[in-house]
C-alpha cells in the first residue's frame, strides 16, 4: 500500500505540475501566435490597402480636375482590388471627409452616411482593428486617410477576413493541447514504471532486510540493484558483513567468559577438594609409614598398601572430576540425564555441603530426565545454580531439585533454596553479567547470566522467583531435543 | 492519503485542468483589438479668411504635383492668413485658361507658358524659385543611358529622341542645342513629345530611346539609376509664379512677403522646405519679366519647328 501510495504520488505530483507547466506554456506560446497573427494580419491588410491608395487619390484629383470622372475611376479601382484579392477581402469603402460613402464594394452602399461607424476613421494616421461584424464575420480593418500633406479627401476602409486568425490559433491549439497530452502521459507513464523500478528494488531490500536473523550466520542474499538502491544494497551487504564480525566477536567473548567463570567455580571448589584430597593422602601417608616401620609385616603391609590404592583411587577421582569439569572442550551434543548431571554436581560439592550443612534433595515427575545438549555446558549450568543456592544459604538448609515436564518434549529443573530470596529489583538485574549481590571478592557477577546464555544455547529460558515461604527458585525448561542448534 | 483522496484529487485536478482549458480557449478565440481612440483635436484651425486658388502647370503628374505643393498651400495659409487650395490642370494651356478666367488666382507656369500667356494676358510674373546655388535659373540637359556609347550631340544624328512637351522650354533649349551642331529634328530618328519631364528621363533608361531632354533638377533625381548627362543648356530662367494684372495688390505682396521670408540656411525653413517640390525648396526671388528675352528670342528663331502630335497640348 505504501509502495503504491509512494508510486501514485509521484506519478500524480508529476502529472499535474506537467499539466500546470505545460498549460503555462502554451498559454504563452499561443498569446504570442495569436498577437502575431492579429499584428501580421493587421500590417497585410494595411499593406494591402496602401496599395489601394495611389489609384484612388489618382482618381479623386481626377474628379477634381474633371469633376464627375472620378466615381466611376473609384469603383474601378475598388472592383480591381476585390478581384485582386478575392477571397479575402471583405469589403472596401471610400468615405469623403464627412463621412459619406464615394464608393464601397457593395455599390448599394453609394451615399450612404457613416458617420455613426465610429471617429476613429477620421484619424490622420492609418489604423487597424479587428472586430466582428454579422455580415462579414470577423474582420481586420485598416483605416487610411486619403490624403496628400494637409489636404485630406476623405478616408479608405478595407476590411480583410480575419477568421483566418481564429482558425490559425484554433488550430495551434489543438496542437498544443494534443502535445501536452501526450507528453504528460508519457511522462506519467515514465515516472510510474521508473517509480516502479525503483520501489520494487527498495522492496526486495526491506524483504532482505526483514528476512535477516542476527543470530543466524546465514548470509542475506540481496537482488542485483542499481542507482540508489545499488548503494543502499551494497551497505547493507557491508553491515551483514560487520555483524558476522561482531557476531563472532561476541561468541569467542562468550566463551572466553565461560571458562572464567567455570575457573572461578573451581577456585571456588579448590577449598573443599583439597580437604577432600587431604584425607586419603593423610591415610596414605599413615599406611606408607606404617609399612616403614614395620616392613617384614607382610600382612600388614598388604593391608595397608590396599588402603592406600584406595586412597589414591579416590584423589584420582576427585583430580579427573574437577579436570573434567574445567577442561576447555569443544560444544557438542549428546543425549545425557541431566539428574545424573545433578547428582554429578552434588558430589563434586559434597565437602561444601557438609560443611555449612546444606542437604539436597532431589524429586522428579518425570518418567526420565533425558535431553539432548552439552554435557559440559549442562554441568556448569547445575553447578551454577547450585552454588548460587548455597550462597543463598551461608547458615544452612535444603536444595530442592525438582524435575516435571511443562509440555511434551519440554523438561524443567526448578532449583530452590530456604535463603532470604531476591529483592523485586533485583529480581530485574539478576540475569545481567557482572550483577552481584555478594561481597568483593566472593562472586565474579557472571555465573546467572552465564547460566542464562547456557540455557538459551540449548533453546531454553530460564526464570527467577520468591517462593513464598522464602527462598529464591530458579526453574530452567529445557526443550529435550534441541534439532535447530548445530555443534561447534 | 487513501486511495479514494487520491482519485478525487485526480478528479478535482481534471476539473480544473478542464475549466482552464475552456476558458483560455474562449479568451483565445476573442480577436478583437481594443477600440480605436478618435481622432484628436485638430489644434491648428484652418484661416478663417476667403479661399485662394492656386493653379500649377501639368509638370508632373497630379499626385505629385500635390506631394509637392500642397505643403506650399500650408505655408501660404499660415504666413497669409488666407486659405491656399490647389486647382489642378490637365495641360500647361488650361493653367493659363485657369490663371485668365480668374479661376485661380496664382499659377505656377513654365517658362514657355509664361511668355506666350504675358504676350496674350498680360500675366505677370511676381516670383521665381532659387536653385540649389542661390540663382534663379534652372539648365535644361540632355541624357542618355550611362552605358550608352554616344558622347556628343553630333553622336545623335539618326537616333531616336524623347522630348518634353513643346510647352515646356526644355523642348526648346533641347532644339536649339541640337540646331548648334547642326540637327535639325528631321535629322534624328523617332521622336516624341511626352507629357511629363520624368517620363522622358524613363524612356531614355529603358532604352526605347537614346537620348531626351529634361530639367537638370529631374536628370539628377535619375542619375544614381543610370542616367547621365550628355550636355547641359545655358542659363534658363526660373519658373515664374505668375498672376493676372488686376490680381488684389495686397493680396500679391502678401504672398510675396511669405515667399521671401523664407531662408533655406534656417533649419526651420530648411525643414519646412525639404517637403517641397525640390524646384522650389531654395528660397525665392522677386521676378522679373525681362529675364525672359533671352528666351523670346530662341523661341522666335525654333517656332515653327514640326511638333509631335502624340506629345504635350
Amino acid at each position: 500500500m505504501n509502495q503504491w501510495s509512494l508510486k501514485m504520488r509521484l506519478t500524480l505530483m508529476v502529472g499535474l505540475f506537467l499539466v500546470v507547466l505545460q498549460g503555462a506554456v502554451s498559454l504563452v506560446v499561443l498569446a504570442r501566435e495569436r498577437n502575431l497573427l492579429k499584428t501580421e494580419h493587421a500590417k497585410s491588410t494595411l499593406a494591402a490597402a496602401r496599395s489601394l491608395t495611389s489609384p484612388l487619390l489618382d482618381a479623386l484629383i481626377e474628379d477634381e480636375i474633371h469633376p464627375g470622372t472620378g466615381s466611376s475611376l473609384l469603383d474601378q479601382a475598388v472592383s480591381h482590388f476585390m478581384q485582386d484579392h478575392a477571397g479575402e477581402a471583405r469589403y472596401v469603402v471610400v468615405l469623403d471627409e464627412q463621412a459619406t460613402v464615394l464608393a464601397h464594394s457593395d455599390r448599394r452602399e453609394f451615399g450612404a452616411d457613416y458617420r455613426t461607424l465610429g471617429l476613429y476613421r477620421e484619424r490622420p494616421d492609418p489604423v487597424t482593428r479587428i472586430y466582428a461584424s454579422p455580415p462579414y464575420g470577423w474582420v481586420v480593418e485598416a483605416a487610411l486617410p486619403l490624403g496628400i500633406a494637409t489636404k485630406r479627401w476623405g478616408t479608405l476602409l478595407v476590411g480583410f477576413d480575419a477568421g483566418v486568425i481564429r482558425t490559425e490559433i484554433n488550430r495551434l491549439f489543438v496542437f498544443l493541447g494534443l502535445l501536452s497530452l501526450g507528453v504528460t502521459l508519457l511522462t506519467i507513464v515514465a515516472v510510474y514504471l521508473i517509480t516502479r523500478r525503483a520501489t520494487r528494488q527498495l522492496a526486495q531490500i526491506v524483504s532482505a532486510v526483514d528476512a535477516l536473523d542476527l543470530d543466524s550466520v546465514d548470509k542475506v542474499t540481496l537482488p542485483a540493484c542499481d542507482g540508489d538502491a545499488g548503494i543502499l544494497a551494497s551497505r547493507f551487504g557491508a553491515m551483514q558483513r560487520r555483524l558476522a564480525r561482531s557476531r563472532n566477536e561476541l561468541k569467542r567473548a562468550e566463551r572466553e567468559i565461560h571458562h572464567a567463570e567455570k575457573l572461578a567455580s573451581v577456585g571456588r571448589l579448590a577449598a573443599g577438594v583439597a580437604h577432600e584430597i587431604n584425607n586419603p593422602l593423610m591415610g596414605i601417608r599413615n599406611c606408607v609409614e606404617a609399612i616403614a616401620e614395620e616392613p617384614g609385616d607382610t600382612a600388614q603391609s598388604e593391608r595397608y598398601l590396599g588402603l592406600a590404592r584406595e586412597g589414591l583411587q579416590r584423589i584420582g577421582s576427585i583430580v579427573r572430576q574437577l579436570l573434567e569439569f574445567s577442561r576447555k572442550r569443544p560444544r557438542q551434543r549428546v543425549s545425557m540425564d541431566l539428574l545424573a548431571c545433578v547428582n554429578k554436581m552434588t558430589d563434586l560439592l559434597e565437602f561444601r555441603l557438609d560443611k555449612e550443612e546444606i542437604g539436597v534433595h532431589v524429586t522428579s515427575d518425570c518418567a526420565d530426565t533425558m535431553i539432548t545438549g552439552d554435557p559440559q555446558q549442562l554441568d556448569e549450568l547445575c553447578l551454577n545454580l547450585m552454588i548460587n543456592a548455597c550462597d543463598a544459604m551461608p547458615g544452612g538448609g535444603r536444595i530442592e531439585v525438582h524435575f516435571d515436564e511443562p509440555a511434551v518434549g519440554w523438561l524443567a529443573m526448578s532449583i530452590a533454596d530456604e535463603g532470604e530470596g531476591i529483592t523485586p529489583a533485583d529480581l530485574d538485574r539478576i540475569f545481567e553479567p557482572f550483577f552481584t549481590t555478594k561481597e568483593v571478592g566472593h562472586g565474579t557477577g557472571l555465573g546467572l547470566s552465564v547460566t542464562e546464555s547456557i540455557v538459551e544455547n540449548h533453546g531454553g529460558g530460564i526464570t527467577a522467583t520468591n517462593r513464598p515461604a522464602g527462598g529464591a527458585v530458579f526453574t530452567v525448561r529445557l526443550p529435550r531435543t534441541d534439532e535447530g542448534e548445530s555443534t561447534t | 492519503m487513501r486511495g479514494r483522496s487520491w482519485l478525487a484529487l485526480g478528479l478535482l485536478t481534471l476539473a480544473a485542468v478542464a475549466t482552464v482549458t475552456v476558458v483560455m480557449w474562449r479568451s483565445l478565440m476573442d480577436i478583437a483589438t481594443e477600440p480605436v481612440p478618435p481622432a484628436p483635436a485638430v489644434t491648428v484651425p484652418l484661416p478663417a479668411g476667403e479661399m485662394v486658388t492656386f493653379g500649377v502647370v501639368s509638370r508632373y503628374n497630379p499626385r505629385k504635383i500635390y506631394h509637392g505643393y500642397q505643403p506650399i498651400m500650408d505655408y501660404l495659409s499660415e504666413a497669409t492668413g488666407r486659405s491656399f487650395v490647389l486647382r489642378l490642370s490637365d495641360s500647361y494651356v488650361h493653367t493659363v485658361r485657369q490663371l485668365v478666367d480668374g479661376e485661380v488666382a496664382f499659377a505656377s507656369l513654365g517658362n514657355y507658358t509664361y511668355i506666350h500667356a504675358h504676350a496674350e494676358y498680360g500675366i505677370r510674373g511676381v516670383a521665381v524659385p532659387l536653385n540649389a546655388e542661390g540663382r534663379p535659373f534652372f539648365h535644361s540637359v540632355v541624357v542618355v543611358r550611362d552605358d550608352s556609347p554616344l558622347q556628343t550631340l553630333s553622336d545623335l544624328r539618326g537616333r531616336d529622341f524623347a522630348f518634353t512637351s513643346p510647352s515646356s522650354m526644355s523642348y526648346w533649349m533641347a532644339l536649339h542645342l541640337l540646331r548648334g551642331v547642326g540637327l535639325g529634328r528631321d535629322d534624328l530618328g523617332t521622336t516624341v513629345n511626352f507629357s511629363h519631364h520624368e517620363t522622358v528621363a524613363e524612356k531614355v533608361l529603358r532604352g526605347e530611346f537614346a537620348a531626351g531632354a529634361v530639367k537638370d533638377i529631374v536628370a539628377r533625381q535619375y542619375a544614381t539609376q543610370g542616367l547621365r548627362v550628355l550636355i547641359v543648356s545655358p542659363p534658363i530662367p526660373a519658373v515664374p509664379i505668375a498672376v493676372r494684372q488686376d490680381l488684389d495688390p495686397e493680396l500679391v505682396r502678401s504672398v510675396l512677403d511669405a515667399l521671401l521670408a523664407l531662408d533655406p540656411t534656417s533649419p526651420d525653413d530648411a525643414a519646412r522646405l525639404a517637403d517641397w517640390d525640390p524646384e522650389f525648396s531654395h528660397g525665392f526671388a522677386v521676378a522679373h519679366d525681362e529675364e525672359y528675352d533671352t528666351m523670346r528670342r530662341i523661341l522666335h528663331t525654333l517656332e515653327g519647328e514640326p511638333v509631335d502630335a502624340g506629345g504635350g497640348p
